[in-house]
């Protein structure tokens, strides 16, 4: 504990740079912009923003990031609450009782309910990543490369089957991940692989590329198709309720009330966070699927419930923390924000792992308190400028797309300074198109990717401790047991899901409707 | 790849996802044709050029038509980027 708040300390002194907190700051700015603006989510505003942190120094990159990962979070509430279109995935459970309080006229004390729900569950997560993050590194550096192996198999198993078109297809978009992560140089003898004789391929493909081209241009192209097919126009967002009553105000009891519900919220989202392939979207629905059970009037939920909009958002914003514990420990992203993140660490020379705590203390720690910062920031953004903000929902999106895909082609260009990066967004850009067409989740594709040349690495030093015997995976008692329990879990998610196939029930999280929970 | 494209193959629930979507929507053609137009002139003339003439090819596929709208987002966006990547990040585009 002493060393813990020592390297607190030190960290507290590297936050002296004006440069980190505002980066922090601005980060915040912008996720709760792009957050409140329909079809931007989190993923977008974090790749748009990785390349960009290549100019920044390592602390403040990352805390730009982690600042646009929080302030998302809740913008994406903003227009799920004002307008019952969820800015993010995870802000759809918000819009059950945030949409029907902002008809009544209660849209400001929805948005409170909202902010402090989020910044209070946020902060509570953030406590466990602080105070759990260097024990759980502790217990990391004790495990050898097979057991990490094992882990990432297990990580990778998770994330596959948690893919919200199945286990199957994502199991077999991880295993297109993998098979892309092998392009390139191999990392014990450096010959290249899967280069086809081209020199730009045996250096490997970089993740901004890949990331931009999966999640923001043909998201952005397939959106516009989406939009001019539905012939959705933000000018249809100015809805009625805006000259319906006056009551903003959010009282000391209806936090009491609420309390209740941002304690449950926060404790199952920071479980959930710190499993790999969950998601916020799962610790939102846990969330409120809990808060609805325990309450004793839970009729009033999806009618416009104060405990609805709270459970949800601290539900989603607890899983921030947490999240982080897998990825600063073991170097495996929990979902696409903290891979994206992990993308960000490398590209800053910095590799997140089990020896990455030690050595790098008094930064990660500085970072630990960034994030409460950003929380802050989230807290005072979020209570002056939501009027603001909800201004930019109506802005057009013909002129927000065309200025992201814009800036998702610089982004591409400005981490090598080498036009040759574009043809692979131009590339990556189709597959997605082709994976959005087909079904297949690109999530798995991008975490296999990242976590390939890990899971080669410690295959290959096992390889070489033992012998090439690969009997030591089932040997060894940690790694066998990962190794079962991901061979359990793929058997037991195809069974159900084969099961509710054959029932006609199958359905994924984020086509749930209110009625149904 | 075998083993992804059996799995993809076997998988029941492939339908499920598929949306109402075309690639061979026109819109969607035009926009890929777009890009590569954008890349292939970057590669070649440069970015500021490319973002002069993609950009408002972009906003009237996007059923803008109000040209002086255009002229100045194109504009504006052109002069913000110069501003973020040139001046205060001292990037260099191509």
């Amino acid at each position: 504990l002493t060393e813990l708040f020592h390297n607190a300390a030190t960290g507290m002194h590297l936050l002296l740079q004006w440069q980190i907190l505002f980066a922090a700051a601005g980060g915040v700015m912008i996720g709760l912009i792009m957050g409140a603006i329909p079809g931007l989510s989190d993923i977008i505003a974090i790749c748009l923003m990785v390349p960009f942190t290549f100019y920044l120094n390592p602390i403040a990159g990352i805390a730009l990031l982690m600042g646009l990962s929080k302030g998302a979070n809740f913008g994406g509430a903003i227009p799920a609450i004002l307008f019952n279109i969820p800015g993010t995935p995870q802000a759809v459970i918000t819009a059950f009782d945030g949409y029907p309080l902002a008809k009544e006229g209660k849209a400001g004390k929805a948005l409170k309910t909202a902010l402090y729900s989020s910044c209070i569950a946020d902060t509570l997560s953030d406590c466990v990543l602080f105070f759990f993050a260097a024990p759980v590194a502790m217990a990391a550096i004790m495990i050898g490369p097979t057991e990490h192996a094992a882990v990432v198999v297990f990580a990778l198993t998770l994330i596959s089957i948690t893919s919200e078109t199945g286990p199957i297809i994502g199991m077999a978009s991880m295993l297109l991940g993998l098979l892309l992560s092998c392009i390139g140089a191999d990392p014990l003898s450096g010959a290249p692989r899967l280069a086809f004789g081209s020199t730009e391929l045996s250096a490997g493909i970089d993740i901004v590329p890949m990331a931009l081209g999966f999640f923001v241009v043909s998201e952005i192209i397939w959106q516009i198709c989406l939009d001019k097919r539905k012939k959705l126009s933000s000018r249809e967002l100015q809805v009625g309720w805006e000259n319906k009553g006056t009551d903003h105000s959010f009282s000391f009891s209806e936090f009491r009330q609420c309390a209740p519900a941002i304690a449950r919220g926060t404790l199952i989202g920071s479980a959930i966070g710190a499993l790999p392939g969950i998601g916020t979207t799962v610790g939102s629905y846990l969330s409120y699927v809990a808060t609805k059970k325990a309450s004793k009037h839970p009729e009033k939920f999806g009618n416009g419930a104060l405990e609805g909009i709270a459970a949800a958002e601290s539900g989603n914003n607890a899983c921030n923390g947490p999240n982080l514990i897998p990825l600063i420990t073991l170097g495996i992203p929990g979902n696409l924000a903290a891979a994206l993140i992990l993308g960000a660490f490398t590209m800053q020379g910095l590799t997140p792992g089990p020896m990455f705590m030690e050595q790098q203390a008094p930064m990660l720690y500085a970072l630990f308190i960034v994030l409460f910062f950003s929380n802050f920031f989230t807290f005072g953004f979020g209570a002056i400028f939501s009027n603001l903000i909800r201004k930019m929902v109506s802005i057009p999106k013909n002129y927000i797309y065309s200025a992201v895909l814009i800036f998702a082609l610089i982004g591409t260009y400005i981490v090598h300074s080498d036009t040759f990066d574009l043809y692979y967004t131009l590339g990556f850009s189709i597959i997605g198109l082709l994976c959005r067409k087909g079904g297949i989740p690109m999530i798995p594709m991008l975490i296999a990717y990242i976590l390939g040349p890990s899971l080669e690495l410690k295959v290959r030093q096992t390889m070489d401790l033992y012998s090439d015997d690969f009997t030591v995976f089932f040997t060894k008692p940690i790694s066998c047991a990962f190794l079962a329990l991901s061979v359990i879990l793929i058997a037991y998610t195809v069974y159900r899901r084969l099961r509710l196939h054959k029932a006609g029930n199958s359905q994924p999280l984020t086509e749930i409707k209110e009625t149904e929970l | 790849m075998i083993l992804f494209g059996i799995l993809v193959v076997l998988s029941p629930e492939k339908q499920d996802k598929q949306d109402g979507i075309e690639l061979s929507d026109p819109l969607l053609l035009s926009f890929l044709a777009l890009l590569i137009a954008t890349i292939v002139i970057i590669r070649f003339l440069g970015f500021y050029p490319a973002v002069l003439l993609s950009l408002p090819v972009c906003l009237v596929l996007f059923g803008e038509r109000n040209y002086g709208k255009i002229l100045l987002f194109t504009t504006m966006t052109t002069g913000m980027i110069y501003l973020i990547i040139d001046m205060t990040l001292g990037g260099r585009l191509p």
